[in-house]
């Protein structure tokens, strides 16, 4: 037995209408949110987090729930930071096997004209296989690395391989750890604007000190692959008394002169110049909401990141 | 090594290099209304890190009452303490005579070395000369290695004459890719779109030219009068004030041919060839294909509002036009026998600016009972930034009739959230020197080449002005121009 999603649909609509003052409202992508029932409130709150930003339709599909087949809609709306009403219309689908993932029970629900959005949870080799016919009906799909990291048992060079194989077989693909790795590449870029352009010649070493493996082994790819042809050490430490946010990374030049940045705080950066001159820059938000609203406005895939694997 | 690597292909706005912003006319209305906010805005978005704001003006004020103002321009924000404080310590003021050399020795003391300055020059257009040439005197104009931009509000010039002398004055002392013109039509969203409606879809590009549209129409409608700007409007008019330059604008870029690269150069050399192209008015055709009006006594939103000629301020014998329309074309293989309509004018009936592009009808009309119209693709550039596609449509039921529907696209739900104010784009373009948005010389003077016939013909009262009532949609002598192209103007 399967939901009705024409049933879901008409909930929706009724919902909609009492939650927001009877007016249709503009929705700007749908969102399906693929986990297993242990991890569905952590990924709930990703999407949450878009909550006041994008107005979306967002698809909670649990598989392996002790609860068994349930299915419920809801709507609801918020004011954003210009006092307008940005609603969320929600669908939950729940089933006691994996059925909740299969394309073909949450496909009709897909808003059609809009980008679709899938956010998948369950590793990348059953992206890469295709298991659940989810990434056909989609426009893009969203991993978060470092999240997938810590539930994946063959280590990181396993999954670094499958990410790529993912890649190669299935949609375009962004990665929640790659775009929260934004504010470090800016302000590492910023280190090197004008007049100090002419210092990537001279650079000798770079020391990257982060508190994720993951994001560590993106930002060491990234900066190899934009200094490829350049004899640089790049080395990196993970620092587990790091938060997320924190991150350092320290160039030495030919002459021994060294240029360094710091991110304390998920808002500001220092940087040290190679002369010694200090900059606080403001960073963009990498909150996963920030993330979440910069991927529904440019449903597209970066393709540095598939460098910097 | 001229190109940072780590910056390519980053998806973060670039950020202008440490500045100061300089800003004559501080104590004005332009910079409390638009200036202050938008620099506010950018600050707020972490757009901008290093930089310092200094106002320069004749009011003898200290830093802190200058704060006071700028904190008072930026009530609609909802400032934190943190924000209050952060912005503000950044913010100088320096006392001084624009004509008083002494003044700018003052200035250049006050101003760092070590950064870019812009210079913004939110004062009337007499007061150009004197601050760019002592901006010169003082060193300020050229600050080798570091960048001196200065930019300049519309009008710029009353003629085509004036306009190269006030360009040659400036280039004397300024390079002129240092010399920002706004036109702040230019930083709003949907004329930004226009190049990537144009250039980013290939389905309408091949019907972008004489083939397939019957004539394409540019409206800017205000419902407000002259305010408190009597004395430069008596000067100028509409013409001058709105045709000469955001039309004009709006219209090099609907028409312009797609350039190699989305460069500052390569489109504003796309722009300035549109503008070369516009077929020269004689005396007859501004005549026959130009109209100009002034608005009388009438009623807006509910109120009664004074005619033009009883505006404080205004000559009641004015014979300045307040609403100015005419026919334009352009001499190009793509564009040759398509008319422009262009009409703008004040206290009309409803605040609209848009670009309409009317495509000609079906070769043969299978539907002649129940033909809705032509297809039309509006750019609404205010209020309500976006697109519409007008398209013919079966009107359900039992019968054979159809009807015009409307395929709307808004910025606001579309994207769901607003776009930013076009002062703060334009500003920021400034601070980092990318000059897309902004008018070239050479624009400038093309567009005076076009308009000067026409304003000395209305000068000399060749052309009637017909009298309009405010809150109307403009003289009714208006219909005429349109149905001389077999059409009528879009309802405002």
């Amino acid at each position: 037995m399967y939901p009705k999603t024409s049933q879901l649909e008409q909930e929706l609509m009724a919902r909609l209408k009492e939650n927001a003052g009877g007016n249709a409202r503009a929705m700007s992508a749908t969102i399906i949110a693929l986990s297993s029932k242990a991890h569905a409130d952590e990924v709930d709150q990703w999407v949450e987090s878009l909550m006041g930003r994008r107005p979306a339709r967002l698809l909670h599909l649990r598989g392996h729930s002790p609860d068994g087949l349930r299915s419920w809609s809801s709507a609801r709306c918020a004011l954003d930071r210009n006092d307008r009403g940005i609603c969320f219309e929600d669908v939950y689908i729940e089933t006691l096997d994996d059925a909740a993932y299969q394309g073909r029970i949450w496909g009709p629900l897909v808003l059609r004209e809009l980008p679709a959005l899938l956010i998948w949870t369950l590793g990348p080799e059953a992206l890469n296989s295709c298991e659940y016919d989810c990434s056909q009906r989609v426009d893009l799909t969203i991993i978060h690395g470092s999240w997938d990291l810590k539930h994946y048992k063959r280590g990181l060079p396993a999954y670094r391989d499958a990410v790529l194989g993912a890649l190669h077989s299935s949609n375009p693909l962004v990665d929640i750890t790659w775009e929260q790795l934004l504010p470090l590449r800016y302000a590492f870029s910023r280190l090197f604007d004008m007049p100090y352009t002419q210092s990537i010649e001279d650079l000798n070493q770079i020391f990257i000190r982060l508190a994720d493996p993951w994001a560590l082994h993106l930002m060491k790819g990234w900066i190899k692959d934009r200094t490829k042809g350049r004899s640089i050490q790049i080395d990196g430490i993970l620092d587990p008394d790091y938060r997320d946010y924190s991150s350092e990374i320290t160039c030495t030049f030919t002459d021994g002169s060294r240029a360094s940045l710091m991110v304390r705080t998920p808002k500001q950066a220092e940087l040290r110049f190679r002369d010694g001159k200090l900059l606080q820059v403001s960073l963009p938000d990498a909150s996963i909401g920030a993330v979440l609203e910069r991927i529904v406005d440019s449903p597209v895939m970066d393709t540095l990141y598939l460098r910097a694997l | 090594m001229e190109q940072n690597i780590f910056a390519e292909g980053l998806p973060v706005r670039r950020r202008p290099h440490p500045f100061t912003l300089l800003v004559f006319g501080a104590s004005g209305d332009l910079a409390s209304r638009k200036l202050y906010p938008a620099i506010f805005s950018l600050y707020r978005e972490g757009a901008i890190d290093d930089w310092f704001l200094i106002g320069f003006g004749r009011r003898p004020w200290s830093d802190s009452d200058f704060r006071q103002e700028i904190e008072q321009s930026l009530a609609s924000f909802r400032l934190n303490e943190d924000e209050r404080q952060g912005f503000l310590e950044r913010c100088f003021y320096v006392q001084g005579d624009i004509d008083d050399p002494v003044s700018y020795e003052r200035l250049a003391a006050a101003i760092k070395a070590d950064r870019d300055l812009v210079s913004y020059l939110a004062v009337p257009p007499e007061q150009y000369r004197p601050i760019i040439d002592n901006l010169h005197r003082s060193g300020l104009s050229r600050r080798h290695p570091f960048a001196s931009r200065v930019v300049v509000e519309k009008p710029f010039g009353r003629s085509g004459q004036e306009a190269r002398a006030l360009n040659e004055f400036i280039t004397e002392r300024y390079e002129e890719a240092s010399v920002f013109r706004i036109d702040h039509y230019l930083g709003k969203e949907t004329v930004q779109n226009i190049a990537v409606f144009r250039f980013g879809n290939g389905i309408f590009e091949p019907i972008w030219n004489n083939n397939y549209i019957h004539h394409i129409e540019i409206t800017v409608a205000e419902t407000v009068g002259v305010e408190k700007r009597a004395a430069y409007y008596e000067q100028s008019g509409a013409l001058r004030d709105m045709v000469q330059n955001h039309l004009l604008q709006l219209l090099a870029l609907v028409a312009m041919e797609p350039p190699t690269s989305f460069s500052s150069d390569l489109v504003r050399d796309e722009k300035v060839k549109v503008l070369r192209a516009l077929r020269p008015l004689s005396d007859l055709d501004i005549l026959a294909n130009t109209l100009r009006g002034q608005y009388k006594a009438g009623l807006i939103d509910g109120q009664n509002v004074p005619g033009y000629v009883e505006e404080p301020g205004v000559d009641p014998q004015s014979k300045t036009e307040t609403y100015a329309a005419l026919i334009a074309h352009i001499d190009s293989w793509r564009w040759y026998g398509v008319p422009f309509m262009l009409r703008t004018g004040k206290r009309l009936g409803r605040r609209v600016s848009e670009i309409a592009v009317h495509f000609k009808k079906p070769a043969m009309n299978l539907f002649p009972q129940a033909f809705g119209g032509a297809n039309q693709l509006v750019f609404r550039i205010q209020p309500d930034e976006g697109l519409t596609l007008y398209l013919n449509t079966k009107i359900p039921g039992l019968t054979d009739r159809s009807r015009m529907v409307s395929m709307d696209f808004l910025y606001g739900t579309g994207f769901g959230h607003p776009s930013p104010e076009a002062y703060e784009r334009l500003l920021l373009d400034a601070l980092i020197g990318d000059s897309t948005l902004y008018t070239r010389r050479d624009e400038v003077e093309a567009s005076w080449a076009f308009i000067d016939p026409i304003r000395q013909a209305w000068d000399a009262q060749a052309v009637p002005l017909h009298l309009y009532e405010a809150g109307s949609s403009g003289p009714l002598a208006a219909q005429g121009l349109a149905e001389r192209i077999g059409d009528h103007w879009r309802r405002l």
